[in-house]
């Protein structure tokens, strides 16, 4: 057929907008989307792994420096030592609250007795492991049968335990 | 029957099925720009899938300011475009539809023969000439916008306008 210019404007502007494709796409479409949400968790994973080494690393070394600097004999903080084993984000927290409240209370009844500077960087350092901890959950709302993130999430909160248990026996030395 | 916009608010809450409902509802125009853009079934179908993962992953950003299908559609050609660019695997490509049933549909005043007839011609045209005449003379974009998408001058659209329009009325009468 040949066609004028009006005539091929005409056919071409006639042309269906919508083409239905041979299959169903959409099983394709959510294992893409379901293997891009797990590798974004994985790296979620990895970032807050790395922020829990740095933070705890980084206070450690403040908590231990202080406490060699006092050079007094310290008493260690009577403390009831979670071992957390749940699986369960929602009741790993809960079992960590408890002893959290504790030591957080120890601390801020001993907090003049740190220099400012640890209590700077204590502060810092424990938003870093909350930070890594939002970043755990966050993940396992996305990839909640994952063991690896179960083991982080527990990760984090056993050393924000260890971080509030050294930082309260190191206030608690006087 | 719900409505889009109440669709897309669910799924923005990460609502699956309501998310699956709006593909029902779109896939056949996402699908259209694809297949005609691309040239290829199977690239369309693919960059169909690439349309819908993105737009699960970026439903977030979509405020409401425009209507969701128009939305989509600029996602659409983005995606092609995008594929386009970073692959270069469709210089000179020919139409790789065996079923020439795949454009039929009713709906026109066009007789089907006729149409796909012109769906074969527009599928031959080189790539730079294909895309101007399917966003402008099909999808109904401006030579501004075109020349936007494309990251060219707007006369350069104009002359792959007259190119393509030109080819395709010389295959048209062979």
């Amino acid at each position: 057929m040949n066609y004028s210019d009006e005539e091929l404007e005409k056919a071409l502007s006639e042309l269906p907008r919508s083409i239905e494709p041979e299959r169903d796409l959409r099983r394709g479409i959510w294992h893409q989307i379901d293997r891009q949400t797990h590798t974004r968790a994985r790296w979620r994973m990895a970032a807050a792994a790395v922020l829990l080494i740095v933070a705890s690393s980084v206070m450690t070394l403040f908590l231990s420096r202080e406490k060699q600097a006092r050079q007094t004999a310290g008493h260690i903080v009577p403390g009831n030592r979670v071992e957390l084993v749940n699986d369960n984000p929602g009741a790993l927290a809960r079992e960590y609250s408890s002893e959290l409240q504790q030591l957080q209370e120890i601390l801020r009844r001993n907090r003049e007795t740190l220099a400012p500077e640890t209590v700077k960087i204590l502060e810092e350092n424990m938003r870093v492991i909350d930070k890594a901890i939002t970043e755990a959950q966050s993940a396992l709302a996305s990839d909640p049968n994952s063991d690896m993130l179960v083991d982080l999430l527990r990760s984090a909160y056993q050393r924000k335990l260890e971080l509030l248990r050294q930082a309260a026996r190191t206030s608690s030395a006087t | 029957m719900i409505g889009v916009p109440e669709l897309v608010r669910r799924a923005q809450a990460s609502d699956r099925e309501a998310f699956d409902v709006l593909y029902e509802r779109c896939v056949g125009r996402v699908y259209a720009v694809c297949l005609r853009m691309s040239a290829d079934r199977s690239d369309a179908e693919r960059l169909t899938q690439d349309v819908f993962v993105r737009a699960w992953q970026r439903l977030s950003s979509f405020r409401g300011d425009s209507q969701f299908t128009s939305w989509l559609h600029r996602l659409t050609v983005n995606v092609v475009l995008e594929d386009t660019r970073s692959t270069r695997r469709r210089i000179a490509r020919v139409m790789n539809v065996e079923d020439p049933t795949e454009f039929e549909h009713s709906g026109s005043s066009t007789s089907i023969d006729d149409r796909m007839d012109l769906e074969r011609a527009i599928a031959t045209l080189p790539p730079g000439a294909r895309h101007a005449l399917v966003l402008h003379d099909i999808e109904g974009f401006k030579h501004e916008e075109i020349a936007r998408m494309l990251g060219i001058a707007v006369g350069t659209v104009k002359a792959q306008l007259h190119r393509a329009r030109q080819l395709l009325r010389g295959r048209l009468g062979e």
